[in-house]
């Protein structure tokens, strides 16, 4: 434990010397939670339900918005539901913000021939994984639960307070402090694998951006209503991400070949 | 040289693989059979029979694995567990994918070949399975009948060796990650051979229940288990084949999950009055349907030698251990990359305190050797020892005993100088690091710099901070690949110095230069490498091996008349005249310089010097490439 969060001190202070890097990590959960907070207050003069329908074109009958809404009616119900779309936003962005960082971790040591000394030193692959994997995940998260923090204060200004206490329905918080932090495990496990396996950066982000494909299909899906994200979806999902993780850390563990990487890539 | 059979584990897997198997279909047979078995979920056909025999019998190889290693402390090294895709060994799962669909259809074709009669082109059994369902659910099926085919040929191709691994896995990790590997000292076509009887007879139970066959064939069961012994030794030749080449159980597993998935597509192809034997197909389980694996496992076991090559079991034991106040011993290391051969038989003792020298042109070997030797990259052949722990078992003590200046020396450009080396002795759990890290920048003479981010350093400070991260953590042997490469003479002079220095500290250095005259100022001993090691001694042993031991006289005026008489003595070999030298080449100048003497002053020469003609190390290294060229 000791040297993962050794490394993790170590990526962080190399990272965070980028001020691109540091004010992109810092400003898109600060947009992120803009973004809600900017439309909920612009559809604050929606007085009641069907103007708010109209206002997003939804038309929706009673059975489907008490499965929806619950107990809320009316403008509270219309209100919830455009919360809750933003939900895939808040889950997005740990899997997007440190996917970058994550691309660069192998393959950026092996680029300023750092990587030979540092596999020569007493550490596992697992503790290099890890520590890698987890520098980038916990700024996502932190930067993530911050962002959820902000927008659950201005959605107490801006919406009434049936709708704001929805915001710590189960739901709400198994999406963002169980499933939102998976999903980044998730995004970086891949990261840091496609980095061990390609020998040039620019290969690993690029191939890394294809992660936000299944996340942005998920963001569809639920805008055009072909996806119902209610508890048991985020179960679901939540169950299946504690096992694509641990499959995903695993082969990043297999995949992760010092020998190769070393001889190999020049 | 081959390891013998280790009896004892090999015993007691079968006793926990077969044992557990064969209780779970007693358990089975006694609860109904497979074909009664009561229903564990109603209406959804997850029987008791179905369940136990997904877990408890598919998994007993893999438990056996697990306890027969836990049992006998055996350690889990070579578990098959490791991908190993590098080197080209994906192209062992590559293949685990595809081949079973491509073997399957191609014996569904041969059967269909033989039995014509038993074709319908309307696919008239998958109708009728199709009709049935949209009878049991009341929904008529959206898809034609070749439609469907298609869906299910793509599933069983792209999904089915994804999520029957899980059950596939269960006896791959037993057969060919454990039985298979203790198995091969009887060679590559013995053990596959009795591989698959082995695994055949494990399946007898549930073959005896219908499992594969159903009842009414000939000779029930015995010519089903019979059958099922010839498949499991053809297609278990084409999986072992697979785990040898990626080394690895994985492509097996794959491969073993893509049969499952696709073996039932074959009888989709079958009319509905064909009442075909099923010890003959069309499923891959009968003796036409597996006709092509059959063809592969033989072509497989013909060819069975070039496959044994790459056992895990081919490198023999050490013969030896390394004498004591050896700090470094390599018994013939050897490490080779695809088709080329980087290091070979490689033999050195090397006694603590030394400045060891390897010397060899780029692409000798030297960087390969260094990093064997620090546990970065393992041998292919061979053992060394390093400080006393082997190679390839106890990899990360070796790394906390050695010190590594690598090549180029790679350093966090973002970071400080401090900041690069406090990281570094984190890593290697160093005691006091601010202390030591002080330490070693003011000895280095970089203290002044220690905030300024490495990035704005020269090459020759880079050098001297990658020196100091090589020895934070006080390690006993240290590695220095070309420590003065590229650096002025200036620098040179400097590391050279404290290369000295370490040596007085009593630490083993291994020194990879291109620079002859700082290897022959530093080093005790010198290796020249090409691949393989063309000569080892100290560098005063090398000139005299090579060149022998000349010893030059300068006189006031050198006379023919004297290199006569010299050369006319019977301990002299050779005299030769150089202005007013002569160079005289004999065994023993010690003991014969003052007869030399002696009778140059009786003949009048005038005597001014006499010296021992030093040859330089570079030309002993060119003699040497030369003579390892001839060679």
């Amino acid at each position: 434990m000791k040297k993962i969060w050794i490394i993790i001190r170590k990526e962080w202070d190399e990272v965070f010397r980028n001020r691109i890097v540091l004010y992109t990590t810092i400003g898109v959960p600060l947009l992120f939670s803009a973004i809600p907070i900017g439309i909920l207050s612009g559809l604050q003069g929606a007085t009641d339900m069907s103007s708010l329908e109209s206002e997003l074109g939804m038309g929706m009958g009673a059975e489907m918005m008490a499965q929806l809404c619950g107990t809320l009616q009316g403008v509270d119900c219309g209100q919830y539901l455009l919360l809750q779309q933003f939900m895939i936003l808040f889950l997005m962005m740990p899997a997007i913000i440190p996917v970058t960082i994550a691309a660069y971790s192998i393959v950026g040591e092996k680029n300023t021939r750092t990587l030979e000394p540092l596999l020569a030193t007493p550490i596992s692959t697992e503790e290099l994984l890890a520590g890698k994997a987890l520098a980038a995940v916990i700024p996502a998260v932190v930067g993530s639960f911050s962002s959820f923090f902000i927008f659950v204060a201005g959605a107490n200004f801006l919406a009434s307070p049936a709708v704001a206490a929805q915001l710590f329905s189960p739901l709400w918080l198994l999406g963002i402090f169980t499933v939102g932090p998976l999903l980044s495990l998730a995004g970086v496990s891949l990261a840091v694998m496609i980095s061990s396996r390609v020998s040039e950066p620019r290969a690993a982000e690029q191939l890394t951006a294809l992660l936000v494909l299944p996340i942005t299909a998920l963001f569809m899906g639920q805008l055009f209503g072909l996806l119902v994200v209610d508890q048991t979806f985020m179960l679901w999902v939540a169950a299946a991400l504690v096992l694509v993780d641990a499959a995903l850390l695993f082969f990043a563990v297999q995949l992760f070949q010092r020998e190769n990487i070393l001889t190999r890539w020049k | 040289m081959k390891s013998a059979l280790d009896t004892r584990r090999i015993t007691l897997f079968l006793a926990i693989a077969f044992g557990l198997a064969w209780l779970t279909a007693l358990a089975v047979h006694l609860t109904g059979g497979i074909l009664d078995s009561p229903e564990l979920i109603p209406n959804t056909g997850i029987s008791l029979a179905l369940v136990l025999i997904a877990t408890l019998y598919m998994w007993s190889p893999a438990i056996a694995h697990i306890l027969t290693r836990m049992i006998t402390k055996e350690g889990w090294k070579n578990s098959g567990l490791n991908l190993n895709l590098g080197e080209g060994r994906w192209k062992a799962s590559a293949l685990a994918w595809l081949l079973p669909t491509v073997l399957t259809l191609l014996g569904a074709v041969v059967y269909f070949l033989i039995f014509p009669q038993h074709y319908d082109p309307e696919l008239g059994m998958l109708s009728e399975l199709l009709n049935n369902a949209a009878q049991v659910t009341g929904q008529a099926i959206p898809f034609d009948v070749w439609t469907i085919m298609l869906i299910q040929l793509g599933q069983a191709v792209v999904l089915a060796p994804l999520i029957n691994s899980l059950f596939t896995f269960g006896e791959e990790f037993g057969w060919r990650a454990y039985l298979q590997d203790k198995l091969m000292p009887l060679g590559f076509r013995k053990a596959m051979l009795l591989l698959g009887v082995i695994w055949g007879l494990w399946h007898a139970p549930v073959i005896a229940m219908g499992h594969n066959y159903g009842f009414g064939y000939f000779g029930a069961p015995w010519t089903g288990i019979l059958m099922m012994t010839w498949f499991c030794i053809t297609v278990g030749i084409v999986f072992g084949w697979l785990t040898l080449r990626g080394r690895s159980v994985w492509p097996a597993v794959i491969a073993h999950a893509g049969l499952n998935g696709i073996a039932g597509i074959n009888a989709l192809f079958l009319g509905v009055e064909a009442q075909p034997n099923p010890l003959l197909g069309p499923l891959p389980v009968g003796l036409i349907g597996g006709l092509p694996w059959a063809m592969l496992a033989a072509y497989l076991l013909w060819r069975g030698d070039d496959t044994a090559d790459v056992s895990r079991e081919t490198n023999p034991p050490p013969t030896r251990t390394p004498k004591r106040g050896t700090m470094i011993a390599t018994e013939d290391l050897g490490k080779q990359f695809s088709t080329v051969t980087a290091v070979d038989e490689l033999n050195v003792e090397i006694p603590a305190g030394q400045v060891f020298g390897l010397l060899g042109p780029n692409g000798a070997g030297k960087t390969t050797t260094i990093r064997m030797l620090s546990a970065l990259i393992a041998p292919t052949r061979g053992h060394a020892w390093v400080a006393g722990h082997r190679i390839g078992e106890e990899d990360n003590l070796i790394r906390k005993e050695v010190g590594i200046l690598t090549e180029t020396p790679g350093m966090y450009e973002q970071l400080s100088a401090q900041r690069n080396l406090s990281f570094f002795a984190q890593l290697y759990e160093v005691p006091k690091v601010d202390k030591q890290v002080e330490r070693y920048l003011r000895m280095l003479g970089l203290w002044g710099r220690r905030n300024d981010p490495v990035g704005t350093f020269s090459k020759g400070m880079r050098q001297k901070l990658a020196i100091a991260r090589a020895l934070l953590h006080e390690p006993k042997v240290l590695f220095l690949d070309e420590p003065t490469s590229g650096l002025d003479p200036e620098a040179s002079r400097l590391v050279r110095e404290f290369i000295s220095e370490l040596k007085t500290e009593g630490r083993t250095i291994i020194l990879s230069t291109h620079n002859l005259d700082e290897a022959d100022r530093l080093c005790d001993q010198i290796g020249v490498l090409r691949g393989r090691l063309l000569a080892l001694d100290t560098p005063t042993n090398l000139r005299r091996q090579l060149f022998g031991r000349s010893v030059v006289f300068h006189l006031g005026k050198a006379k023919a008349a004297f290199a006569k008489a010299l050369a006319a003595l019977p301990f002299v070999q050779s005299v030769e005249t150089l202005d007013n030298k002569l160079v005289v080449k004999l065994d023993d100048p010690e003991k014969r310089n003052p007869q030399l003497v002696a009778e140059l002053v009786n003949l009048g020469a005038q005597v001014q010097f006499v010296g021992e003609m030093r040859q330089s190390l570079e030309d002993v290294y060119l003699q040497l490439m030369e003579n390892g060229s001839a060679a």
